[in-house]
């Protein structure tokens, strides 16, 4: 029987090298302390970090800023990096984590609020995907922040569930519990979705 | 067909693993026989049809700072360097050159760290002559090395655009003293400028980082 009927979405914002390319800059970086390895790695990470942390409503000025402790972090603990994870998972983690305090510091509201400013870029390029990405965000931003990333680590950055586990802290089940609530929410907040169309507007 | 391994093939474990399914990350034991499941239900099929485009959606929609990421490693590697040199005292190390920028952009920012320390050396002056016995033995010439402050204090360096106005109104606005500094790399050190007030360093260390002019700001331990 053929098993190749179900097609995939489109390739998830991943990083262009593998894991074992990745590990391989980190090692320059430890055992070097070579800055056009560590400016590679930031490059890597920084779009999807970017996309991340605005996931989770972070405020401009503390996406940037999160992520170069992330990077700090990663710069004088590169020796230190053992390999039981992926290098993404490891890093990533570091961010959530990083993140999560920043919110907590800030008390900030981690769903709605005022995440991006005036110097962004908007991907999407014509009024109408505009509108759909609007549409998106305001169905997301009715989740709970674990479940936004769940789902956000899963269809953006293309993620397994074993390492979106990893990433979060929590165990293999309690990802698929988030992205199952998600899912369920999500059909609730855009009937659209549920219709299962694709016309979103 | 054969089926090797775990073959639970029940409808919740499936629909649980759908999302994986469609960003193609699936362990590949489970593949199969989420494939064969989701052939044979209609739920699952509608749910993909759902969630597929979700998927899409979301990788497409959100904004990005695209333009922000070389500045922002800038300033981390600034940071690095800053710290890297702050760390042996009395060293005398090179003015931070940063890939990417310009030696001009370096040479406005000597003259600006200049001026600065200008006005922590006449703060330091004067601060020594008018409470010359209080502060007996706490502080030294700025050339001597780093004052250890009595309160809170920060490592930090300025953009190369900060004027002296700017740096005035900084130290003020978070009631701040020069300590030391400039040392390599351009760190100065400042103190707050009255150690009763109940504030940390890490907190002026944020609240600096959130100033365009400040580059890198860090905590001194104590």
């Amino acid at each position: 029987m053929a098993l190749k009927s179900i097609d995939t979405a489109p390739a998830p914002l991943r990083s262009a090298l593998t894991d074992q390319q990745e590990r391989e800059l980190l090692a320059r970086i430890a055992e070097k302390r070579e800055q056009a390895a560590f400016r590679e790695l930031y490059g890597i990470y920084y779009q999807r970090l970017t996309r991340l942390l605005s996931r989770m409503s972070m405020r401009r000025e503390d996406i940037e800023e999160i992520i170069n402790d992330t990077f700090w972090v990663v710069w004088t603990k590169a020796s230190e990096f053992r390999g039981a994870s992926q290098l993404s998972t490891w890093i990533i983690g570091i961010a959530y984590r990083r993140a999560l305090n920043t919110l907590r510091r800030e008390r900030l509201r981690p769903v709605g609020s005022e995440p991006i400013s005036e110097d962004m870029i908007s991907t999407p390029s014509s009024a109408q995907g505009e509108e759909r990405s609007q549409w998106i965000q305001q169905g997301l931003d009715k989740l709970p922040l674990e479940q936004r990333l769940a789902l956000e680590l899963t269809y953006t950055m293309g993620h397994s569930c074993e390492e979106i586990a990893t990433i979060l802290s929590c165990p293999v089940n309690t990802v698929k519990t988030r992205l199952f609530r998600a899912r369920e929410t999500l059909k609730n907040v855009l009937p659209a979705l549920a219709g299962g169309s694709g016309d979103f507007t | 067909m054969s089926h090797s391994g775990r073959i639970p093939d029940t409808h919740a474990e499936a629909w649980a693993l759908l999302p994986f399914l469609i960003n193609g990350r699936i362990a590949a034991e489970d593949r199969e026989w989420v494939e064969l499941h989701v052939q044979s239900c209609e739920e699952c099929r509608r749910e993909l049809e759902t969630q597929r485009p979700l998927a899409k959606e979301m990788r497409d929609s959100l904004p990005s700072y695209a333009s922000s990421e070389q500045r922002a490693f800038a300033k981390l590697w600034t940071r690095i360097e800053a710290s890297e040199s702050a760390v042996p005292a009395d060293e005398d190390v090179a003015p931070v050159r940063v890939a990417g920028t310009a030696p001009r952009r370096t040479v406005r920012w000597l003259a600006a760290a200049v001026i600065v320390q200008a006005i922590g050396l006449a703060l330091l002056g004067v601060t020594a002559l008018n409470n010359s016995e209080e502060l007996r033995g706490e502080f030294k010439t700025v050339t001597n090395g780093e004052v250890r402050p009595l309160g809170p204090a920060v490592r930090l360096v300025f953009t190369a655009d900060t004027s002296m106005a700017d740096v005035t109104e900084i130290l003020a606005r978070h009631q701040l003293e020069l300590v030391g500094g400039p040392r390599g790399a351009g760190v100065f050190t400042a103190a707050l400028a009255d150690t009763t007030e109940e504030i940390s360093a890490e907190r002026i260390a944020t609240d600096l980082r959130a100033n365009a002019h400040v580059q890198f700001a860090e905590p001194v331990s104590q």
